[in-house]
Order: structure tokens, then sequence, then C-alpha cells
């Protein structure tokens, strides 16, 4: 077996890690406008990982007798093992046997980087270079962090996740009990932690709240419940053996002065009037969920018949064992982990490493079920903070690929977030639609824009389906496109977002203001480079600079193109580009 | 956090514990012959599949002569040897002579003897129980595996000898997958670069063609300038994030390539009335698949099919119907029933390049996740739908194909009316041997992607 020598730099990496906070984007002047800022280069593994050895004979030379390129060999104080490296971090903790050990050592991505990312990630927009002074700029992965869990958009970015989660759709489903669920997922994520709820206790009022069941019917509720809460479907067994806890849960045509007919959650104790239907031995053998039929006609709309607005609580506290039994069971916070881990990285971790899920795991038990310190150490962590860029041979087969952890994820916009991005840039206000209501029945509450007042204007939410976006969780669910469809949906979308730029719109180039007429190579270039800063933070590459020759180039030797077409086609261009598009 | 902690495993193996005490039913697979041998495979074929999403209560429809219990709509009567559900209107459709369209669209007992139905279909014919998870059944139709991975409209585009790498040498129209439910979309799901096109639903084409609304088209130094900037992106990532990339960079060739596809207005089936293409107009589309969502979907697909897609699913909601099942099953049977049936007129009258007609070279399927079980002796669960749970009724769907190549009015396997359980001496069909069928249909070589499976000769005349 070949012996390669190990290069494990925890503390180099750490050091690192640290500095890049503060640092300017790239380590250039920080102001933006420097065309090589984009240097950072992922550390090249000097070591085949496949053919690591962590044996403690390992000199730290190749089989040539040579000391590896890093330089150290096993006996470097530089170099130590992950036992014995100390970490702030329990993902980075875990992570450290598969990355470090391996001879591989992430670059933390630069500042423009890691803003794009937070800021996409929590805030549900793409930096402007304004956003990115005010927010990013000489500030640490912790303060940014910190800053943008403060702010109600993490709140919402979160609300609008649990929303497809539980498919809300006040269609289907009554909208105050849309409304009550939504903000009960606000509570985990809420920055007062006076108003915080915490993972187990959204459980044990998610299963049975009267949103989620009057969403799904019979033993779809099992099925539903399994898939939001512990990330996979229930088998046909655990169907049948759990839904005898929501066998009394039924519905009854009601009309609302806001919704009209809508329809309200009601429990008929008429289902319960043998226990034993009412009782599973699923989770636990004397698991029943019986409630005493109450008198006729005093609370109940029809014959022990009772609305989930009139339950005591002390009947809920019985209704809701299936919660109490989902928050109890290992696999809840597991799928938690999972799903938060794949909203931040893109890709299944947990999975992938089932060290790091359990580290989140123990961390999440340790903290109470506090869904945001998970959040946090997930957004702190090397996996997340290191930069993308990782120069790779091109690898047909998918098993020879490496591993998503040895870089920071790439991840592709959403459609809203694209939506919400290009409109900021070409002047226009930002769209949004209501994550809780796909459409709005009669005139109950909602957070769309109005045109006149009360009337949901759509046209927002209309184009970002387009993409895969404002689903209506009934026949459409949300989704990242990437191939044909998305091109020729873009391609639409951006002539109209260009063509409606002004000269008081962020992406407008500066330099055609100045002189609409210049036509020289060194205008162009100029253009181009502000309005690829306008939505980049930064101008182009120095290494993709033939791309912006090709244009140039190519429009002077164009007799159509003129500065302003020009301009129009580079502004369409740069916001369906992979750099603007990827983050 | 409470005491309570059962890990996956023991979990999933409680969960299962009622499933022990199932029976697996006799099968045959289908014998794995020589590629070669099967004699119906032509690159210039065409499959057009219907998937129900949900899961849909197809032995009502296409197994129909089963107790009440299982099927509570009877039966009609026809010439075929698979029972005709009595859920379906069995009704022609008069066309309006205005239409320009000449008959009728026939009822479906009418093309009975045009459709084969295998009444033992199953993802899993050697397991203890059917497969109720719908996430896992999902993966089962759309990939023909219970882990998932790439969707079939995937391998099809990636290995149909009319696509590769290069759009620009792309001899026909893209793979399509229609709709944008939970089960529908998996058909699409990548396999490396190469992805079908994906639509939520024919409304999509009424607001776009890739040209905005000045119709102004991307100048070539505009395409050079963005196509660099995505190049330096995909050399400075990683393989895997790459791949994803070049889907992008991809749909962007193609959206150049067949400019002319979607900047024809024959592509906005309901928009566009009098927009006309390859003999028939929009109206004339309208007229005979009916303008029920379903209907408009499958006039999209007939575009795309005249354009020369080798393969096209068209994703149908609503039969995952677990209460108040009547209204709803009558509604969307016969929606299914009026796509099919319109299909069987339309494609005999659409001259093929290659020659005849393309009734001689397509096959319309159907697919659905699983079947429905769980009811009681009225022919429902206690709410008025049906469920599934894993027994002989989900697990043993009856799909049909319908074409010219196909043995017409044949009924493959056979279920007992009392439980629908496979009958001694049937024969069972895994998920697996029908999706090499739609391969094998295409001169794909389907050993690349299930190397254990066959292609279901008995379907083929």
């Amino acid at each position: 077996m070949t012996k390669k020598a190990l290069k494990i730099s925890i503390a180099t990496t750490v050091l690192a890690m640290t500095a890049a906070c503060g640092d300017d984007p790239a380590g250039g002047g920080g102001d933006g406008t420097d065309t090589d800022a984009v240097t950072a280069t992922a550390a090249d593994p000097t070591t085949d990982p496949t053919e690591a050895d962590t044996d403690e004979e390992s000199t730290g030379e190749d089989e040539t007798g040579e000391a590896d390129e890093t330089g150290g060999d096993t006996d470097d104080p530089e170099i130590s093992d992950c036992e014995q490296a100390t970490f702030d971090n329990v993902i980075d903790e875990a992570m450290c046997p598969h990355v470090q050990e391996v001879g591989v050592q992430p670059e933390p991505a630069d500042q423009v980087e890691l803003c794009r990312r937070l800021y996409i990630d929590l805030l549900g927009i793409s930096p402007t270079s304004v956003d990115y002074e005010v927010d990013c700029k000489n500030r640490t992965v912790d303060e940014i962090v910190d800053d943008f869990m403060a702010r109600p958009e993490y709140v919402l970015m979160s609300q609008r996740m649990w929303a497809d989660v539980f498919h809300m759709n006040s269609e289907l489903t009554y909208y105050r009990y849309i409304q009550e669920l939504d903000a009960l997922v606000g509570q985990v994520y809420a920055p007062n932690p006076a108003e915080q709820i915490t993972l187990d206790t959204f459980a044990v009022n998610a299963v049975t709240h009267p949103a989620f069941l009057g969403r799904w019917d019979g033993l779809d509720l099992v099925g539903f419940n399994f898939l939001s809460h512990f990330g996979r479907d229930a088998s046909g067994a655990e169907r049948l053996d759990i839904f005898p806890l929501f066998r009394m849960w039924e519905e009854r045509t009601v009309m609302d002065p806001l919704q009209g007919e809508t329809h309200h959650v009601v429990l008929n104790t008429n289902n319960c009037i043998n226990s034993a239907l009412c009782s599973s031995d699923f989770w636990e053998p004397t698991d029943q969920v019986v409630i005493p039929q109450p008198s006729p006609g005093a609370t109940d709309p029809e014959l022990n018949v009772i609305d989930a607005d009139l339950l005591t609580p002390q009947q809920w506290d019985i209704l809701r064992l299936p919660g109490q039994r989902v928050a109890q069971s290992g696999e809840f916070y597991e799928a938690y982990i999972d799903r938060t881990l794949d909203r931040y990285l893109g890709y299944d971790l947990g999975t992938e490493v089932p060290a790091a899920r359990q580290a989140l795991v123990d961390l999440l038990e340790a903290n109470g079920g506090n869904a945001r310190v998970v959040d946090r150490e997930i957004l702190t962590a090397l996996v997340y903070t290191a930069t993308n860029v990782w120069e790779e041979d091109d690898k047909p087969d998918p098993e020879t690929w490496d591993a998503p952890y040895w870089h920071g994820p790439t991840k592709q916009m959403g459609a809203e977030v694209w939506l919400r991005s290009t409109q900021r840039l070409v002047g226009q206000v930002p769209g949004s639609c209501d994550h809780r209501y796909p459409e709005v029945l009669g005139t109950h509450p909602h957070a769309y824009p109005t045109t006149d007042g009360t009337t949901p204007d759509y046209s927002f939410r209309d184009t970002a389906r387009l993409l895969g976006g404002c689903p209506d969780r009934e026949s459409s669910f949300r989704e990242t496109r990437a191939g044909l469809i998305a091109a020729l949906t873009q391609a639409t979308l951006t002539q109209d977002l260009c063509l409606s730029a002004t000269e008081n719109s962020p992406i407008f180039p500066d330099q055609f203001i100045e002189d609409p007429n210049d036509e020289d190579e060194a205008a162009l270039s100029a253009a181009a480079n502000q309005i690829y800063a306008a939505a980049l933070i930064r101008p182009i590459p120095a290494t993709a600079a033939d791309a912006l020759d090709a244009g140039v180039d190519g429009c002077r030797d164009d007799s159509n193109c003129d500065p302003a077409q020009f301009a129009e086609h580079t502004c369409r261009l740069v916001i369906k580009s992979s750099d603007f598009l990827f983050y | 956090m409470a005491t309570f902690k059962a890990n996956r495993r023991n979990f999933l193996k409680m969960g299962l514990g009622g499933a022990a005490a199932a029976v697996a039913a006799p099968y045959f697979y289908s014998p794995n012959r020589a590629r070669a041998n099967f004699l119906y495979g032509d690159k210039d074929n065409h499959l057009i599949v219907l998937n129900l999403d949900g899961g849909a209560r197809t032995v009502p429809m296409f197994n129909a002569n089963m107790s009440g219990r299982y099927n509570p709509y009877g039966e009609h009567a026809s010439a075929a040897a698979w029972s005709v559900g009595g859920v379906f209107a069995n009704a022609p459709v008069a066309l309006d002579p205005t239409t320009g369209l000449v008959g009728q669209i026939p009822s479906i007992t009418d093309i009975a003897t045009d459709i084969c139905v295998s009444t033992t279909m199953d993802h899993t014919p050697d397991a203890a129980s059917g497969e109720g998870s719908h996430t896992v059944a999902r993966n089962w139709i759309a990939a023909g595996f219970d882990q998932g991975g790439p969707g079939v409209m995937s391998h099809v585009m990636k290995l149909h000898k009319y696509y590769g790498s290069d759009v620009s040498e792309f001899g026909s129209f893209p793979p399509v997958v229609i709709g944008g439910g939970d089960a529908t979309t998996p058909f699409a799901r990548p396999s490396g670069d190469s992805e079908p096109l994906k639509t939520t639903s024919f409304s999509e084409f009424a607001s776009q063609s890739g040209d905005g609304s000045a119709g102004e088209q991307q100048p070539d130094w505009a395409r050079a300038f963005e196509s660099g900037l995505d190049n330096h992106m995909r050399n400075t990532h990683s393989a895997r994030d790459r791949t994803t990339m070049s889907r992008l960079a991809l749909g962007k060739d193609a959206v150049e390539h067949f400019r002319s596809v979607f900047t024809d207005p024959a592509l906005k089936v309901a928009a566009e009335p009098t927009a006309e293409k390859h003999g028939f107009t929009n109206a004339q589309l309208a007229a005979i698949f009916g303008t029920s969502t379903f209907g408009r979907n499958a006039a999209l697909a007939t575009r795309f099919l005249q354009e020369g897609s080798t393969a096209i699913v068209i994703g149908d909601n609503g039969w995952d119907t677990h209460s108040n099942e009547m209204s709803a099953f009558t509604n969307s049977a016969q929606m299914l029933e009026r796509v099919l049936c319109g299909y069987n007129y339309i494609l005999k009258q659409m001259p093929h390049p290659a020659g005849g007609t393309y009734w001689d070279r397509t096959i319309v399927c159907t697919i659905s996740e699983f079947g429905r079980d769980n009811m009681m002796g009225s022919g429902y669960n206690s709410g008025g739908g049906s469920d599934h749970t894993g027994t002989p009724a989900m697990r043993n769907q009856a799909w049909f194909m319908m074409g010219g190549a196909v043995a017409g009015g044949q009924r493959l396997g056979q279920t007992n009316p009392a439980d629908v359980a496979v009958m001694a001496g049937s024969p069972v069909y895994s998920t697996q041997n029908y999706l090499a069928t739609w391969l094998a249909w295409l001169d794909i070589d389907y050993a690349e992607v299930y190397p254990g499976a066959a292609p279901i000769e008995d379907f083929f005349a």
C-alpha cells in the first residue's frame, strides 16, 4: 500500500478562518473594484485522499522519500491529528477526520463570497455593493450571522421552508389555522429568547395542529406527519398502526366572514366510542387518545362533536399525544438536522458524514431543542464558510467526485431570490408572494402586494412560478430549475427586466451615463465591469477576461451594436449567468 | 428531551411489524432475454406516459371484474379480454363540424381492443408486502429503484440515439415531463448534466418564448460573452457543481437550438386557438382532448410529439383519494378516458416523418405509484375513500399500453375478484420490467439502466 503523509493543519485552518472574517474581499482593497479580486482558490490536495493512510508510521514522505508538498510530516509541531486539535464548532470537529485528516484544507471564502451566501440564505436576496459595505465589510462571520439571524427576514425564510413542508394552502385549509401554525414556526426562530419555543414544543403542537389536520385525510395524516417530522414517508404498516391516534379528527363546512366557505376541524368523539378504536401500541402499549363525550348540545356543533376552537387545554393535553411521541423519537432531531444541513449546504451531509449529524443532534439536546443554535453552528462551520471555488478534473463517474464537504457549498438561487434580486438591480421594487397562502380566498388577511389595498397582486407569484417558486403546493411544489425551461424563462424575463432599467437603476453603468456614444474598448469594458459589479459586488474576474473580450470585441465588430444595446444585453447575460445564479 | 429514543432502525422494525404476516404472491419475472430479441424497438418510436399522481385506483378502471369491495363502479361490456370499468363515461364525443374535424372521439369500449392491460404490475413482486410509501413508490415509478436516482426521462435524454451532449447535434426535440406534482417531477431527476424539458403545465408557455415582450434575440457576441462567463464558473468549481452548471448551459443551448419551437404560437395551446401546426389547430386539439388541465397538457404533449420528442410524461394530479372518492375519482377517471380516447383518435391521423402514422410508432401508457386498498364492503374506507397499506388490492396495479404495435384487447395476468390477489399461475410483472419496456421501445440499451430486467414482450402484438 502506498503510504502518503498526512497533512493535517487544523490550527492553521482555524487561524485562516478567523483571519478571513475580517479580511477584505479576496485580500483585495475591499472596495469591490479590484479586477483581481477573485483570487481565492481551493487548496489542491497534494495527496490522493483515497490513498491516505492514518498509519502512525507515516513519515511524511512519499514513495520517493521526498517530503510532501506542504513540507510537513507527522512530527511537525504544526501538524496534529484531529483528536489533539481543539474546536469551537462541533461540525468542524466531526468533519476533521473526513477533511483535514485526509489531506484536504478548505480555504475560507473571501468576504464577498461569504456575504452573498449569508445574504441569500438568511435574508432571501442577493446583496448589492451598498449592502456589502454596510452589512459585511470588516465584520467577522459570527458578527454577520448574529446580525442576520436577528432580522425578521431570517424568520421569514424559515417560515417559508416550513410552509413548504406543511403544504400550506388556504384553498384546502382554513386560513386562520395556517396563520396560527405559521406563527408557531416563527416562534421557533424568534430572535427574542422570551418569544422562542423549542423544537419539541413545536412538534407537540404541530402534529395535531388544525392546519395539519385540515390539510390531510385518513391515513395520510400519519404519512405526512412522518414526512414533515421524520423526513420520510410512513410505511403502510406504520400508517395503519398509528392512524387510531388520529381517528377522531374530522372537518365540517362553515362560512367564514373573510374566507367564505371553508372547513373547520372538529373532534368527533363518536369515533372513539370504543377506546380500542383510538389506541395504538406503535410507540407505547398504552397510547390512546380518548376524550369523554361531552354533554349533547353544550359546546358541540352536533351531537358529541367538538370544534377544535372549543377544546379545553386538558383535552388538548390528551389529543397531543402523537406530537409528544414524535418529539420523543430519535428520528425527529435527526430529520431536523438533515433538513437544516440541506437548507444551508445544498447536499446531504448527514448521510455523507453521520458523525456531523450526530454532533448536531447532541448540540440540539444539550440546548434543549433550540433550533437557532443548530442554524448558527452550521452557518459558522467551515463546511459552510469555506470557498466553493474548487478546481477538479472532469470525472464522468460521480463515484469518483471529490467530496462536497472538501469545499464550501455551491447552491443555485431559488426563484424568488433571483427574481427579487434582479428586480432590485433594475430599479424595481422587489415583489413577493405570501408563503402561507398560494391563493387568497375571499378577503382573508395576506401579505401580497395589493392593487387597491386589499386585492392581492399575483404578478410576482405568477412569474416566480415559471421558475419553480411560490408553489401552490397542490399541483406544483418548490423546485430549483436548472435546465431548458429555466433557461427559456430567464431568457424571456431578463429582456423585460433589463429594458426597464433606467439611469437610476443600480445596474445601469456609470460609464454609459458619462458618454452614451463611447464605443471604444475601454469604455465598453468599463461598462461591462460596472454592470457585473452591480450584481456581484466585484468586477469580472481576471480569469474570465476571455469572456469579456469576446463580448467587447464582438460588439465592436457588430454594426448593430451600440453602447446602449451593449449595456442592455450585458445586463441580461449577467443576471442569468452562472456567476450570478450560483453562490 | 424525553427519554424515549427509538433509533431509525428500531423505528422501521416496529413499523414493519404489521407487514410481516403478509404472504408474498407467486410471480414470474419477464425473462431477461438478449436485447437483440426485442423486435419492436426503433429510434423513431415515441412514448407518451400518463402518470396518475397520488396513487390511482386502477383496478376499477382497467381490471373491473372484481368484487364490489374493490370495484364499486361496475363494468362496461366490451370485446376486449380486459374488463372496462363502469367508472368511465363510455360515450363517444361528437366533434363540432365547425372545428374542421370529422367523426367523433370514440368511446372507451370502442377502443378497448386497441389497449392491452397488465393487471399484475407490482413494484416489488418478491416482497412480503406492497410498497405503500408515496416517496418510495415514486422512486420506483420514476427511476425504477426504491432509492430513486435519475428519472427515466433523463435516461432517455442521455442514452437515446437522437440526443447527446451537444445540443446542436440533437436529431430530435428533447424528452418532456409535463406536470409539477411530487410524483411527476422525479421522472425528470437529472442524470449527470442530462435532463428533459420539464414544465409544470401548458400555461407556462403562454407567457414566454425566450425572447421577452420586445422579441429581441440575443446577439452572437452576447451569447459568446455569457458562455464565456458560464465556462469560467464551471472551470473553477468541483465536478459535482459543474454538472449542475452544465445543465443550465445545455438549457441555454437548447433554447437557441429550438427557438423556432418556442416562438411558435402553436405552443400556446389555450391562448392561441387558431394557431396551427402539422395539420391541427389548437382549437381542434381542445376539441379532441377537452379543456381540462389534463386535456390541455395532452394538447401540449401533442405539439412536442409533432416536433419529434421521443418521450413525454404527462402528470395528472388528484388521484390520492383518501376521502370523498366517488366524485373525485369519477371525474379523474373520465378525464383520463377523454385523453386516452383523444390520443386514439388523433395519432391515427398524424403522418409520421419516417412513414406510416404516429399510431404505428407511439405507445400511450399509464403508470401510478400504487393502487388503493383498505376498503370496506361498501367499496370505500370509513371516509368514503381508499388508502394504500400494501395489500394485494394496492400492489397489483392495472396498467395499460395502447398503440399500433401493442397486443390490443389482451389482458396480461389475472387477479382474484375476491381480494385482487394474483391467481395461481398468473405472471406478475415488475415496474423495472415496465420501464425497461419503455427504453427498449425507444431502441435504448435498457440493460445499461436496468441490468437485471427485460422488456415485457407480452404487451406487443
